[in-house]
């Protein structure tokens, strides 16, 4: 560790900071503004999702807040929403999406893909 | 339940296993432009595998803990963390490894080097090896059908560590400078995808804006398919990228090719020794 420290200061000159400073400067063009974010629900029982389909208004950033009542973990995975979180069991956990276009994305549990499935429709 | 285990098990192992292969294959090229290896200990897989799995049991021992944490997003925050270092350790892997015998400070950089390495393989296992433990210890504790997930799991790890296996001899069954040039590539895009990753997990912790997607790939190469999700394990393929993920994904390849080992690979102006010690070697 002791090595790569000397390295990044003496070595370096200060040319890797160029990124950081880049990345901080595109943050602040887009803009930390928070829009209004609609809250919903979202239960896993029995390896099923209730709802199964969640039916959102478009260009909204939602909050999902997910409610795992079976006593083993899951995962919320979805590649149209590019979502990915583990959820324990007997626990809940919050996801945001959005804002999205009109249409459907469909998420599963890949702990158990069979049952649990579900789709987001924005509409 | 057993072919859900191969898969999960699979997903996990092949990042960790492509990861570890492709930088068994760097130190491959250490032993040829550095008679002197000794700095480079051999057992330095075995120490980052062990290192990892404990790391990663201690994850997903306090997992709930960490997900409860920042408002529910806590596991968006210690992966994103995770995922930045890991990054870091591979661009500073690409700034320290030596592109010449004459380099200052050789012993330093070989240590260096080594300690970047050790660090991304037990982070890339942390951060895979957690999932699988919370997966086969949350499906376990059930006490249903334990055998067949173990046997999925097992014959998950195989498939991925195979892979794994796999991309260790294509890239060491290249030429010297090819082999070269596949590796710098790789850190390359092993560093974007991490670096995409980490605006990925905190875009959906809203930690950082919302950015549209820029294009959808889908018809190209699906990405829950197959070859999509080895893509996926490899370069960190996404389907349907936002800008920001992107301009990330940028950010690390520019960060490992504008370090002197990819100006080796390309320019290679030190080729000449190199074929030498290649001519020795056969």
């Amino acid at each position: 560790m002791y090595d790569l420290v000397v390295f990044c200061t003496r070595e370096c000159r200060g040319r890797l900071l160029v990124f950081p400073l880049l990345l901080a400067g595109l943050l602040s063009v887009t803009g930390f503004a928070k829009a209004d974010t609609l809250e919903i629900e979202l239960r896993i029982r029995d390896h099923l999702f209730f709802p199964s389909t969640l039916e959102i208004p478009a260009n909204q950033k939602v909050k999902i807040r997910i409610y795992n009542e079976d006593p083993t973990p899951e995962e919320f995975e979805s590649f149209e929403l590019n979502r990915e979180k583990v959820i324990a069991g007997n626990s809940q956990t919050v996801i945001f999406i959005g804002p999205l276009k009109a249409g459907e994305y469909p998420f599963f549990g890949e702990f158990f893909p069979k049952t649990a499935q579900g789709t987001v429709l924005v509409k | 339940m057993f072919f859900n285990a191969v898969v999960i098990v699979l997903q996990e192992i092949l990042e960790a296993a492509l990861m570890l292969s492709l930088l068994l294959s760097f130190v491959r090229y250490f032993n040829f432009i550095n008679v002197d290896t000794v700095f480079i200990q051999r057992n330095w897989t075995v120490f980052s595998v062990v290192f990892g799995v404990i790391f990663a049991w201690v994850y997903s021992r306090n997992f709930e803990r960490i997900s409860d944490s920042f408002d529910n997003v806590g596991l968006e925050i210690a992966n994103a963390s995770i995922h930045s270092l890991s990054c870091a350790f591979l661009i500073a892997l690409a700034w320290l490894f030596p592109s010449s015998h004459s380099v200052m400070h050789l012993k330093n950089r070989l240590r260096g080097v080594t300690a970047c390495m050790v660090l991304v393989v037990v982070l890339a296992i942390l951060r895979e090896g957690s999932e699988i433990i919370q997966f086969g210890s949350g499906v376990l504790g059930q006490g249903e059908m334990g055998l067949p997930i173990f046997y999925g799991g097992l014959v998950g790890a195989g498939i991925g560590v195979s892979t794994g296996v796999l991309l260790y001899y294509g890239l060491t069954g290249l030429s010297l400078e090819r082999s070269l040039k596949a590796c710098v590539l790789l850190l390359a895009l092993t560093a974007g995808n991490m670096a995409s990753q980490v605006t990925l997990l905190l875009n959906q912790a809203d930690w950082l804006p919302f950015t549209p997607i820029v294009w959808d790939s889908n018809r190209l190469l699906v990405e829950s398919s197959v070859l999509g999700q080895l893509a996926y394990a490899l370069i960190g393929y996404e389907a349907t990228p936002s800008l920001m993920q992107v301009l990330a994904y940028c950010f690390g390849l520019v960060a490992v090719f504008a370090s002197p080992i990819s100006r080796l690979a390309w320019f290679g102006y030190q080729a000449s020794s190199v074929r030498k010690n290649q001519g020795a070697m056969e």
